[in-house]
């Protein structure tokens, strides 16, 4: 018992913390990037999540994909869908307010879940669980389901990779300095373009790697992205806007205390991450991680 | 007469709705030094903006190797042969001095090595694991240069490669450049400190209110010596 809880209910709360602190920490981690470099609020950053759900749904339901192919295959359509947004709308707005952006992307978000709405409806499509990842382990203090483990390890693996080639490749220093002064990255020869459109359409396969990988524990619905993507935006202003450690980090740690305060207090767990948010402000405007200017 | 590595034609430019530039025409031969005097807002820095693509607008023309700039994509400018040194050193502070150093794509094969960057500025080879944001002045001026020289540029454009540093450091700049003008680079320079300015370059051009006032060789400097004192007041 700690604190009057069963330990085997506080472990296998803090499982799930961790599962839905993955979702926050792999959302965030995108926004985030795109945020960084482009200055743009990606509103649509729900609706990728989503399409990654709902092309995992369709490519196993329709065209017999196993949900292994998935992962590759349905985070690389959505990079496509977020490449061609880039080019063709969002390239247009920059220069301007960051408000038309985040108008933009909002406006493509709620048109995206108007459309699956049409055809799905809001009720969610079940997604099975594959074979392979079936079933719990006993670890003697918890019993650990093996989808969940997965879905942490790879999510926390993703976002490891992610942060390794941002810090420590050339084209990781490239999108630093872009992110830094990209005009002048320009006069030196950099089609800072080319890599505006590749950090959007990575941020966007990101996302829609959380939906395939969110699709067999959450139902494949609408509005499952818009209503992640609040707590989502919670998450980056906590972690420090731009910060690759802090998306990750706060992503984890929020998921880990909405998963606490559902033991204790299960009511106040909604309000976790606006409450983190609000002090996090009152007390460190530019985040936990968040570098001074 | 060979064709100039170099060469403006009738350039205006703007930064946004401001007209800076009312006809600027000047020509840097290869192999050169050119160095740009004048007062403060005359427009020198403008016109190496211009030249790399910087303004909001830009009319004329500037032509390296016969190819024109004005309209290109201002990340293929590069590729024509330009090295540019901005005023405010462009060193970015989130990256390590030496992924300052490996920046830059290489633009040609004349590209100086790293060890002999290191032999030119000792200072950046001790300091080469430092944050970017953590280099001094002088440093800052240093990697600026130095990243550029990697990439292999055939016009090395520097924009007031002194301003603000100590009587050392400028010593130590002005040594380097010496050192890259024997090697046959070419150059175009803004600069303030007129004597740092006359033991470098073979050419001069003088500006004022947006264009070209006068341009004489540096044999003809002396004989001139008092109006252009009078004019850039030194």
């Amino acid at each position: 018992m700690i604190f009057g809880v069963p330990l085997i209910a506080l472990a296998s709360q803090l499982v799930l913390g961790l599962f839905n602190g993955a979702f926050y920490a792999l959302l965030s981690l995108g926004l985030g990037v795109i945020f960084g470099l482009l200055r743009v609020v990606n509103f649509t950053h729900g609706a990728f999540y989503t399409l990654g759900a709902f092309a995992a749904f369709l490519l196993t339901s329709r065209a017999g994909l196993s949900f292994w192919a998935c992962l590759i295959v349905a985070p690389l359509i959505v990079a496509v869908l977020a490449a061609i947004l880039e080019r063709g709308l969002l390239r247009k707005l920059y220069g301007l307010d960051a408000l038309y952006g985040l108008l933009l992307t909002f406006g493509i978000a709620l048109l995206i879940e108007g459309v699956l709405q049409y055809f799905y409806g809001t009720a969610g499509q079940p997604f099975a669980v594959p074979e392979a990842l079936r079933g719990t382990s006993n670890l003697g203090f918890m019993f650990l389901p093996h989808y969940r483990a997965f879905a942490i390890g790879i999510s926390l693996l993703l976002c490891l990779l992610t942060w390794l080639i941002i810090e420590y490749t050339s084209l990781g220093a490239k999108l630093r300095a872009a992110t830094e002064n990209s005009r002048l990255l320009e006069v030196f020869g950099v089609n800072v373009p080319v890599l505006l459109t590749g950090t959007y359409a990575f941020g966007g396969a990101l996302a829609g790697f959380a939906g395939v990988v969110a699709a067999p524990v959450f139902q494949v619905s609408p509005l499952m992205g818009a209503n992640l993507i609040i707590v989502v935006f919670a998450v980056v202003i906590i972690g420090g806007l731009g910060s690759i450690t802090g998306a990750i980090v706060s992503g984890l740690m929020l998921g880990v205390l909405e998963a606490v305060a559902k033991v204790y207090w299960p009511p106040s767990a909604n309000l976790v991450p606006f409450v983190i948010m609000a002090v996090v402000l009152f007390l460190r405007p530019r985040g936990l991680f968040g570098k001074g200017e | 007469m060979h064709e100039p590595l170099l060469r403006i034609e009738n350039l205006q430019g703007w930064y946004g709705e401001s007209h800076i530039l009312h006809g600027v025409s000047l020509s840097v031969p290869r192999g050169q030094t050119v160095a740009i005097l004048g007062r403060n807002g005359v427009g020198k820095t403008t016109t190496l903006r211009g030249i790399v693509g910087l303004l909001t607008r830009a009319t004329g023309s500037i032509r390296i190797n016969g190819t024109e700039l004005i309209g290109m994509p201002r990340h293929r400018i590069a590729y024509t042969g330009i090295g540019y040194v901005p005023e405010e050193r462009g060193i970015y502070a989130s990256l390590s001095v030496q992924e300052n150093l490996d920046l830059l794509p290489k633009i040609s094969d004349r590209g100086i090595s790293l060890e002999r960057i290191f032999d030119l500025f000792p200072n950046l080879k001790e300091r080469r694991r430092a944050s970017g944001g953590t280099l001094s002045g002088g440093e800052q001026q240093m990697l600026s240069i130095a990243r550029v020289l990697r990439a292999g540029p055939e016009l090395l454009i520097l924009d007031e490669p002194t301003e603000g540093l100590s009587p050392v450091f400028v010593q130590h700049i002005g040594r380097v450049l010496k050192a890259l003008k024997e090697d046959g680079l070419t150059m175009l320079l803004v600069e303030q400190n007129f004597h740092f300015a006359r033991h470098l370059a073979d050419h001069f051009y003088l500006m004022e209110e947006g264009r070209v006032a006068d341009h004489f060789s540096a044999r003809e400097l002396d004989a001139r010596l008092e109006t252009v004192s009078s004019l850039i007041g030194v």
